[in-house]
């Protein structure tokens, strides 16, 4: 599979060629010709994408074999990020076309979002510790800088914020990667295990267990490293709220810590332990801050902080039942954060794209403003009850099925503590969303709202196929398919040796 | 694999496929939907009429496919409810057609319908948990959806709050079923049954998460306290329904696991007893001061579910009969009351009891059939709600348990608040003067006098001929039991009849001190205006300050003893406090950052060498 | 011992970031902790009286192995180094930013952004 490496090489030069289009002479030759570049590029990212499902190996960069060279690994864990990434990215381009109309430059922005997007891919694709953390920090600079895109007060101070505390998440991670490096004198992510593997973790090891916790942690918005995330994905223009809360976090973050911790430093039970209850107390947190919130993108800001720390359980867990030799339940638990991380993306992005468009149509983002949308907005009161209910986990919508497999879990494994905190959670989280629908989409329409008018068709198309996500994902689960995208990226976090062994032969 | 060729299955599909048919032709006419719901709803009772006969006391699987945890099965007491719900839905079909005329979106309003009436009857033919389960849960959101149709603020509130305390409900039984599906290996009901797997002590454990989903769909005190907000807030057809026979779902789901899956446990039995009789004190107290006609009723079905409770309790045959005919029966007089009070709403405009009177000569028909439906409830002779009642009464009465006395008394209380607050609201809206809301009231139309009187009949017919019903529905159900006829029984009998006097007297008390109302005089002039006329509820405030209950109605009228709102307080002061750390520092957030760096060393190198 | 002093010197970082309420302080606290990583990672390439990794005509190969420093940190550092000056720019940028909207350096007077 040669061509692994467009998955990275496309966006990033359309990155870099973007800045071009905002010069006079391609608005005059080539009006809207950033657009078209972007569609094109995310276009051919996302069919890459789905063509690496069911493919396992490994691309060379410059003909060097691993360990010697760096190389791009494609197993099941990153063709189903990748699939995740690319289809969302997709979905917010089109929708970008219309909501960034009232922004300029339109040209910068979707070069970042293609920085954004090729830091992504990298991040997931590498096999080396040290490029993880360049792909990361190109992710992580190009998100800073489309956090504070509109440059008001508020933007700014989030941006600022954001950028604090992910540099400080940063620091630790090279630190991290540093230490591996001592430890082991390697980078290449396969031969640090096989490495770690033989020789034992030993101190330094546990130093950089913790700082890997630590700066991922960060990434991916665990309390109590949480805190600049309410503030950054409610700051950022709508469609890059999508894409931070739907895949930014989990790509840098909780893809990070799955795939460092399985299949790099090999799982213990005290790192699942901390996964596992760090997981929990986001998700309880989150939730009970989400209730409070007056904006609507906070309270889905908080919300994202609450279901990734349901997948970082669901991690956690099968960390610990991995380390206690119990594979059967360890698979379910697996299965659960991945499928929940499927199921996520695709809700929060709805969600935020929702929220885009109702602040785009209604001019607020507070609920107390809003009313009887659904009236107004047909489209985006549905596709948004779509992903209101499958977030909330009402069968039949595919968040249902996803909670349900890491329930099934936490009892079966014998965490009745977190078992009920998980349920508790989820009737929480249930209402508030309940409440988000009453204030903002049922009830009688006020008099400022009389001429709320349902958002443009590209909006409303994107918007529609997560709804459809949001509604029949719960496919992936059956039977069939569930061999093709669920259980591979399963069994890379469940036999965390065998990516060693994949990479490096042997 | 599915029975095709079964009117059960049919029945399981019908409503279904109206849900998806219905709005479609909606769309092209008003009348031909209305027809096409009609014709589905009929037809969805005769399929299940049809199930019932064909069925004849066996057993019959419709869909079975045990990998995917699908199973449908038609049994003689799934068949009775399946029945029993199309009839109700039937009768708020056809109610509907007039009622709701004046309500926007009715396309999804049949299709809602149609919807929560096939997810009511699938969640009763499940033959599996998690089958059960996902219908459960379909049903619980097309309830929703209904009751927040008119889309008020607090019928938005109520339905919120219905379907939060529903999902804390159903998640509590999920976790039950995974647990039992992990520890017994079986979710069929059929095996559960078989085997008695849920007799072994740490599975019966598992209950107790059962018992509280079930719980709160049925209206078990405590956890109730959605009911009496969402079953006024839902359109009167919807509100029939959700009485008649949705809260029955869940009562139906305690009979199957308490009474089929288990045999006789002292702690069920006492846990149940104690609860039943709870639920119809708190229910029937809380009536008695309502003056919302709806809200009232819902009170009253909150007690009369206590009954059920109640008699399931007792784990005997006669006590499971009893509740289960006293489930029968209140689902037609309850869907009757509600469905009458939706007709006297549909006419004044008002439901405040306050501002009604003198509807009985305005429209006779609907008095009588209110009436039937209130004397049912309140348990008179010969009607059906007296029949259950005496059973239950008799099987406490030979029930062994030590506090059978206790419960006894309970019951006896229950009855006598039951006839004291449904004359209330018999009178206060059929008897005394006519108000300005109800003197332009008239007669209800057909469509929705024939669901009336259709119930009303029904009642009338379950007490008159109870040995049928019995013989033929509730015995195949619940297995044989020993049934003395009424008048030999006269403990139970005597006791009855002494519950309705002792009501009898708590409605006459309060008005006996009354003087007669006489015209009022005023400098020569007679004052037959609103501010003189003594209201028909006005003798029940006279209970609220005079007794010692009047603390606890205070405390209960401001929602302080809801255990939603408890719940919402405590989850209140722990955002309120997050909400204050998250103070937009930015140094604090770093601080936290190096504090979770300290705990996690802390943790992963204190865990000792490796 | 180095690198004691090292993970102190990120420490001190940090420390910075928690304590100072000037933004440019708490920018510099971050370059601080980004330095020391990158002073980290040369020091584990680092091998006492090591030479230039540079292999020329002079040297011979067994000379090279035996005392040249390992170059593959170097080339992290590089690397690392200008990661940092891009965030730091975006840094400087944005606080000049701030204090266009908020007439202030003072973090605890930029916190619209709360609960």
């Amino acid at each position: 599979m040669s061509w692994v490496f467009l998955l990275v090489a496309l966006p990033l030069g359309g990155g870099f060629l973007l800045p071009l289009f905002d010069k006079r002479w391609a608005e005059r030759w080539l009006p809207r010709g950033s657009e078209a570049l972007t569609l094109a590029l995310t276009l051919a990212t996302a069919g890459l994408a789905f063509a690496t499902i069911g493919w396992e190996g490994i691309y060379r960069m410059g003909g060097w074999s691993p360990p010697l060279g760096i190389n791009l690994v494609v197993d099941g864990l990153s063709s189903l990020m990748l699939v995740v990434i690319n289809s969302i990215a997709l979905l917010v381009t089109i929708y970008s076309f219309k909501y960034m109309e009232d922004y300029t430059p339109t040209g910068k922005y979707y070069s970042l979002f293609l920085l954004m997007l090729a830091g992504m891919n990298g991040v997931i694709l590498t096999g080396d510790m040290f490029n993880l953390f360049v792909f990361l920090e190109i992710a992580s600079i190009a998100s800073y800088a489309l956090v504070g895109y509109r440059r008001g007060a508020v933007e700014l101070e989030a941006a600022f914020k954001y950028l604090i505390l992910g540099s400080i998440g940063s620091a630790f991670i090279i630190f991290g990667v540093g230490l591996l490096y001592a430890a082991t004198g390697q980078l290449n992510m396969a031969q640090v295990s096989r490495n770690l593997a033989g020789q034992g973790r030993g101190v330094i090891g546990g130093i950089t267990a913790a700082f890997f916790l630590v700066g991922f942690g960060l990434k991916a918005a665990q309390v109590p490293f949480h805190a600049w995330l309410p503030d950054a994905h409610s700051s950022a223009p709508s469609p890059i709220s999508a894409i931070l809360s739907g895949v930014l976090i989990k790509a840098l973050g909780v893809y990070c810590l799955a795939r460092v911790f399985f299949n790099v430093l090999g799982i213990d039970e005290i790192e699942g332990n901390i996964l596992m209850w760090g997981g929990t107390l986001s998700m309880v947190v989150g939730a009970l801050l989400a209730v409070g919130q007056e904006d609507l993108k906070r309270l889905l800001a908080y919300s994202s902080i609450s279901q990734v720390g349901y997948i970082v359980l669901a991690l956690g867990m099968g960390g610990i039942m991995l380390s206690r030799g119990e594979q059967a339940l360890a698979s379910l638990a697996l299965v659960g954060a991945l499928f929940h991380l499927i199921n996520h993306a695709a809700n929060k992005a709805l969600l935020f794209l929702a929220s885009g468009a109702i602040e785009e149509q209604a001019q607020t983002r507070q609920l107390g403003e809003m009313g009887g949308l659904f009236h107004r907005m047909p489209v985006t009161g549905t596709t948004t009850l779509c992903g209101v209910l499958s977030i909330a986990g009402i069968p039949p919508f595919a968040g249902f099925w996803s909670k349900l497999i890491i329930i099934v879990a936490a009892l079966w494994g014998g965490f009745y503590a977190v078992a009920t905190l998980l349920i508790a959670t989820s009737v929480l989280t249930l209402a508030y969303y309940m409440r988000v629908e009453r204030e903002a989409f049922f009830g009688a329409v006020p008099e400022r709202l009389q001429k709320v008018k349902e958002a443009p068709a590209a909006m409303a198309w994107a918007m529609g196929l997560l709804a459809a996500g949001a509604v029949g994902l719960g496919v992936l689960y059956l039977p069939g398919l569930r061999e093709m995208v669920l259980q591979p990226a399963m069994n890379v976090l469940l036999e965390g040796l065998r990516y060693a062994q994949m990479v490096l032969g042997g | 694999m599915a029975a095709w060729s079964e009117p059960g299955l049919w029945l399981l599909l019908l409503p279904f496929g109206g849900a998806i048919v219905s709005p479609l032709l909606g769309l092209a006419s008003r009348r031909l939907r209305n027809g096409f719901v009609g014709l589905a709803a009929l037809g969805t009772l005769a399929l299940g009429l049809l199930a019932l006969l064909r069925l004849d006391g066996g057993r019959l699987a419709l869909v079975s496919l045990p990998q995917y945890h699908i199973i449908f099965r038609l049994d003689p007491l799934s068949a009775l409810m399946a029945t029993l719900i199309s009839l109700l839905g039937a009768a708020a079909a056809f109610f509907s057609f007039r009622y709701m005329e004046h309500y926007p979106r009715l396309n999804q309003y049949y299709a809602l319908l149609m919807l929560f009436l096939g997810a009511m009857i699938g969640a009763v033919l499940a033959g599996e948990l998690f089958t059960m389960f996902v219908l459960w849960e379909l049903m619980t959101l097309a309830a929703f959806f209904l009751v927040i149709f008119d889309e008020r603020p607090e019928s938005m509130a109520a339905g919120i709050k219905y379907l939060v305390m529903s999902e804390a409900g159903a998640l509590a039984m999920l976790a039950g079923m995974i647990l039992i599906q992990q520890l017994a290996g079986i979710t069929d009901i059929l095996e559960l049954k078989r085997t008695r797997a849920l007799a072994d002590p740490w599975l019966a454990s598992m209950l107790w998460l059962f018992l509280l989903g079930l719980g709160v769909k049925a209206g078990m005190a405590p956890l109730h306290t959605w009911l009496p907000d969402a079953h006024p807030a839902a359109p009167s057809p919807i509100s029939a329904l959700l009485s008649g026979v949705m809260i029955k779902v869940g009562l139906f789901w305690m009979l199957r696991i308490f009474f089929e899956m288990l045999p006789p446990i002292l702690t069920w039995q006492l846990v149940l007893g104690l609860l039943g009789a709870g639920t119809i004190l708190v229910g029937g107290l809380v009536a008695l001061v309502q003056t919302d006609i709806k809200r009232l009723i819902a009170y009253s079905s909150v007690s009369q579910v206590g009954y059920i409770i109640l008699g399931l309790g007792l784990a005997t045959s006669l006590g499971t009969a009893g509740a289960l005919y006293h489930l029968v029966n209140h689902a037609l007089f309850k869907g009757l009351l509600f469905l009458g009070a939706g007709a006297i709403i549909y006419r004044c405009g008002t439901r405040n009891l306050e501002e009604l009177g003198g509807l009985a000569r305005r429209m006779p028909l609907t008095f009588a059939c209110f009436l039937i439906a209130a004397l049912s409830l309140a348990g008179v002779p010969p009607l059906g709600g007296f029949y259950s009642k005496w059973m239950i009464y008799q099987a406490l009465v030979e029930s062994k348990l030590a506090i059978a006395p206790l419960l006894l008394g309970a019951a006896l209380a229950g009855t006598a608040l039951t006839l004291a607050y449904i004359l209330k609201v018999v009178f206060a809206a059929f008897f005394g003067e006519e108000t300005a809301a109800s003197r332009d009231a008239r007669e209800v139309g057909p469509t929705m006098a024939i669901p009336l009187g259709l119930l009303a009949a029904l009642c009338i017919h379950l007490g008159v001929y109870p040995a049928w019903p019995i013989r033929h529905l509730i015995e195949p159900a619940v297995g044989w039991f020993r049934l003395v006829g009424v008048w030999n029984a006269p403990l139970a009998t005597g006791l009855l009849l002494l519950g309705l006097a002792v009501g009898l007297l708590v409605y006459l008390f309060p008005r006996a001190i009354k003087l007669r109302p006489v015209p009022l005089f005023l400098g020569g002039e007679s004052m037959a205006g609103e501010d003189t006329r003594v209201r028909g509820t006005e003798i029940y405030g006279s209970l609220m300050s005079l007794t010692a209950l009047a603390k606890l109605y205070h405390q209960q009228s401001l929602g302080k003893l809801d255990i939603y709102n408890i719940t919402r307080g405590i989850r209140g002061g722990l955002t309120k406090a997050l909400r204050w750390a998250h103070s937009g520092l930015l140094p604090n957030y770093v601080a936290w950052v190096a504090v979770g760096l300290i705990v996690l060393l802390f943790l992963i190198l204190g865990g000792g060498p490796r | 011992m180095l690198y004691t002093l090292v993970f102190a010197l990120f420490l001190i970082g940090l420390y910075a970031t928690i304590t100072k309420r000037n933004l440019i302080k708490i920018i510099i606290g971050v370059i601080i902790m980004e330095q020391s990583v990158n002073l980290f990672l040369l020091l584990v390439g680092y091998r006492m009286g090591g030479m230039a990794p540079i292999l020329d005509k002079e040297t011979s190969l067994q000379e090279f192995v035996a005392r040249a420093v390992d170059p593959l940190p170097q080339a992290l550092v590089i690397t690392s180094i200008v990661i940092s000056l891009g965030t730091i720019a975006l840094m400087v940028a944005i606080a000049i930013r701030i204090y266009e909207k908020y007439g202030t350096y003072d973090i605890a007077e930029i916190r619209r952004l709360r609960g």
